[in-house]
């Protein structure tokens, strides 16, 4: 078991800096500008290690960032890899998507409170930003979430990959969900309209302004494993799940890539815009595909 | 911490103890009416919840700060609460229930920051849920003959439809106002503010629970949710009647979460999410479901433990330090990491993040919510469950982290060991209750049973089961505290030095340099951002006390008419005297 977590701690690590490095290509071709090497997230990270921090807070600056990256690979480990498979399978079946929802936010709150301890306001203001920015879009991704739930009659993600191979694909079954979801996931990615947390220009980049060295070496490492969480969770929910790695990393890819073409076209909205705006069009959206679940079979 | 009043404090619960497992008394008051305690399951259960409540608190308490009519009161009220849940008839109950409000209404007035105005309203409202209760026995007393609560839960399906929709009626409200439901929560937060501090633990933890437990009596006991069921239909796969009432907890909640983020005082912001926590817990008490009934039994004993940590942790630091207000206090961690510690244990819980005990509640109440596919309810819980995060941060925020607001925080110690022992037994309890959550539902079946549902499966101590979906507690939380270790061994092994930096003004800060007049603590404008949202704006602006203003206005107006007939002239009293009793003797004569 544990040479999977670690196997999947890998995986996780690599594909996470590999999709972020492409990432930061794709923008810069699209602003005109050549970007860096698909590896520089990767190369970045291994050099942010070995520097040194300009400042430390004490034990509790210290112990958010662990505890953000704990929240990470918890999230990880519950979220089935591989349909059909035993790959990690005794874990899994200890935790659900309830489960899931709450470890998700386990992380930011390690993250919370060690800005917090940092005592910039700067950083405290991107918490609040980043908190109130949550419950909109949280809205539509528990109606996504809750949609799935009901309609599968169960809160276990490996039964509801088992089910989508009999009943179809779920982006298919409810694709009203669907949409709900991966609005929302534009801003669990940090993506353009929804990017008010660290928005450098107008809170100095927000939770991360305190950290250096070896933390900001493990946000940026935890920030990967996360993406990548986020990204199967999405394709076990909605797309079936994957046998392979090959057709997993094909899958997220797709997913990813949607992401970021939305979020490059967009410019920032404001806290209250963001949230007006996740609590009208994709709530509706949501739950439109939510009624037709309830009633409608 | 007065040892006497600790001992009497642990009578109760060594007398419950000694009772073993079935107890009855009654002593007959007249040929018709008894009083009766009755021991049931459900009644052991609140009545270990209080009275453990009221111990931890007693050793928190300094004596030489409290007279001795306080811990007097305080032990009445104990008592009171004692007679309430075991009460086996109507009188007993009504009797336990006055005691508890006169006896809770001399505590809050001895606090130094009790005004009139929020003695009046607390008085007020209780004295409304007074009238409620008794307007329902009396209804119930015309249509059963008999106060006994098991004579009336066995003819209560003969009382004729209207008058059992009163009497649902007329109970519940008297019940909501003790939980502070939306709309009658009016006196909630006022009070629970201005109540002495470690009173206010008490007023939230375990006061609010009668209501909660008059509650389960109605709905459980004496209608029965079967019966409940029946009469008002049902709608997706629950009742309908819980339906309604899982809208109105969760409106409750909603609604009350936002007001608690935007609050400047402490204990205001609690108060707040106390109202929302309860109404979690009215949201499914209604659905009549094991799932919901253990739920919200569930939810009642974790919102207790964290309720009781949460006022003793604020009750100690306003002690020591004076301030009561996010503005002024501020950047305590490293002054009192202990009592730190056990507030972030606090709202770990209150979010309801999984390592700890919080979350087992949450997932039982969510599952009732899918067993009976209310999913809008329950997107509707999961949604104040997310708002909720940000109070929680803005109280370990507010008061801990940051920079200190006022200048004699810098001088701060460590809160006494008095206070720090009770938060000690809570937060272990709550770590005990994330690691085993399942230990928690061989105390409930017996409930259940009582109270004619099914038991909920059970298969060991760490693993809850559910319909949906199971998980393992043991397993979330020693995986936590294995991986945390690893990561921290790991980034103990990178050696990158770091100054310590603990001057408040060496941050980065935009390239500018901040001064003695910057002001770096946020815990001040956190939530004032929220005016900006339409919906939430909508919500905050919003409020019930223009409503009671105004029907005290009216009030006034009408009783100041009133009086106009009955001085000046001594005539037209005796003349209004006159009519009245004859109008009341044609009626009598007529009828």
């Amino acid at each position: 078991m544990i040479l999977q977590i670690l196997e999947l701690i890998v995986i996780a690590y690599v594909v996470g800096f590999i999709y972020f490095g492409t990432y930061r290509n794709i923008t810069a071709r699209i602003q005109g500008r050549y970007g860096p090497t698909i590896y520089q997230s990767f190369f970045d990270s291994i050099k942010l290690f070995s520097k040194k921090s300009s400042a430390s807070f004490g034990w509790m600056f210290y112990l958010g960032p662990i505890i953000m990256a704990t929240g990470a690979v918890m999230t990880l480990m519950f979220i089935p890899l591989f349909n059909d498979s035993d790959f990690l399978r005794s874990v899994t079946v200890q935790g659900n998507l309830f489960l899931l929802l709450y470890l998700m936010v386990l992380g930011p709150l390690g993250n919370a409170l060690a800005v917090g301890t940092g005592g910039n306001p700067f950083g405290v203001m991107g918490v609040t930003r980043g908190l109130s920015r949550l419950f909109g879009l949280e809205l539509p991704f528990y109606i996504a979430i809750v949609g799935l739930i009901i309609a599968s009659n169960s809160a276990d993600i490996v039964h509801i990959m088992d089910l989508q191979k009999i009943n179809g694909l779920n982006i298919w079954n409810h694709p009203f969900l669907f949409i709900a979801a991966m609005i929302s996931m534009v801003g669990f990615f940090g993506e353009s309209p929804f990017d008010i947390p660290g928005a450098p220009q107008e809170v100095y980049s927000g939770p991360r302004t305190e950290f250096s060295g070896k933390f900001l070496a493990l946000l940026m490492s935890q920030g990967s494993l996360f993406a990548f969480a986020k990204l199967v969770l999405v394709t076990d929910l909605f797309l079936g799940g994957a046998d392979s790695l090959g057709m997993l990393l094909l899958k997220t890819f797709a997913i990813f890539i949607t992401l970021i073409f939305i979020g490059i076209v967009y410019g920032r909205y404001k806290v209250s815009q963001a949230v007006d705006f996740l609590m009208k069009i994709p709530t509706l959206i949501g739950l439109i595909g939510l009624v037709r679940i309830i009633w409608f079979g | 911490m007065n040892p006497i009043f600790l001992l009497l404090n642990l009578l109760p619960i060594l007398f419950l103890y000694q009772l073993g497992g079935d107890f009855h008394m009654s002593v007959p008051l007249s040929q018709e009416f008894t009083l009766s305690l009755v021991q049931t399951h459900i009644g052991t259960f609140f009545a270990y919840l209080s009275l453990g409540s009221f111990l931890l608190v007693t050793i928190a308490q300094k004596t030489k700060h409290l007279s001795w009519s306080y811990y007097v009161l305080q032990f009445v009220l104990s008592i009171a609460m004692f007679v309430i849940v075991f009460a086996g008839d109507f009188i007993t109950f009504f009797i336990g229930w006055e005691v508890m409000t006169w006896s809770s209404y001399f505590l809050i007035s001895k606090s130094l920051n009790a005004d009139m105005k929020s003695l009046q309203k607390y008085i007020l409202f209780s004295l409304g849920s007074a009238f409620f209760l008794i307007a329902g026995m009396v209804i119930t007393y015309a249509f059963t003959n008999t106060f006994d609560f098991a004579t009336i839960a066995s003819t209560f399906q003969f009382i004729p439809f209207s008058i059992k929709v009163t009497l649902v009626v007329l109970f519940s409200l008297s019940f909501f106002i003790k939980a502070g439901v939306i709309g009658l929560h009016y006196w909630v937060v006022d009070t629970y503010s201005k109540a002495p501090d470690l009173f206010s633990a008490i007023l939230s933890a375990v006061m609010s629970k009668m209501g909660i437990y008059g509650l389960f009596l109605i709905y459980g006991n004496i209608v029965g949710f079967y019966e409940l069921k029946e009469m008002f239909g049902s709608v997706l796969h629950g009742s309908s009647f819980g339906y309604v009432l899982a809208w109105i907890g969760v409106i409750t909640s909603i609604i009350a979460t936002f007001k608690a983020i935007t609050q400047d005082e402490v204990k205001r912001l609690l108060a707040y999410s106390s109202i929302a926590q309860l109404g979690y817990i009215v949201a499914v008490i209604g659905l009549g479901t094991s799932f919901g009934v253990a739920g919200a039994l569930y939810h009642t004993v974790i919102h207790t433990i964290i309720k009781l940590l949460l006022f003793i942790n604020v009750a100690a630091i306003v002690a020591q330090s004076g301030k009561n207000k996010f503005s002024e206090l501020g950047g305590l961690i490293y002054k009192t990491p202990l009592s730190f510690v056990m507030l972030l244990i606090g709202i770990i819980s209150l979010a309801g993040m999984p390592p700890l005990g919080g979350f087992a509640s949450k997932f039982m109440m969510y599952n009732a919510l899918i067993d009976t596919k209310f999913a809008l309810v329950l997107v509707a819980m999961l949604f104040s469950g997310a708002a909720s995060f940000l109070y929680c941060y803005k109280l370990v925020y507010g008061i801990y982290l940051g920079h200190p607001n006022s200048k004699n925080l810098e001088k701060q110690k460590e809160v006494p060991l008095t206070y720090l022992i009770p938060q000690i037994i809570l937060a272990l309890a709550l770590i005990g209750l994330g690691a085993f959550p399942g230990a928690f539902v061989t105390v409930i079946n017996p409930i259940l049973k009582e109270l004619l549902l099914a038991p909920i499966p059970y298969s060991g101590l760490g693993v809850m089961q559910s319909v949906v979906g199971n998980f393992n507690g043991f397993f979330v939380i020693s995986a936590f505290v294995i991986i945390f270790l690893v990561i921290l061994l790991l980034m103990f092994r990178i050696k990158s030095k770091a100054k310590n930096n603990l001057n408040r003004f060496d941050i980065s800060y935009c390239g500018e340099v901040p001064d003695k007049n910057t002001s770096l603590h946020y815990g001040y404008g956190m939530g004032s951002e929220l005016h900006r949202i339409k919906f939430v704006n909508a919500i905050l602006k919003r409020s019930t006390s223009n409503f009671y203003e105004s029907l005290a206005q009216q009030t006034k107006k009408a009783s100041q008419l009133t009086s106009r007939m009955y001085y000046g002239n001594i005539h037209n009293t005796a003349i209004i005297i006159l009519l009245f009793f004859s109008a009341l003797y044609f009626i009598g004569v007529n009828s």
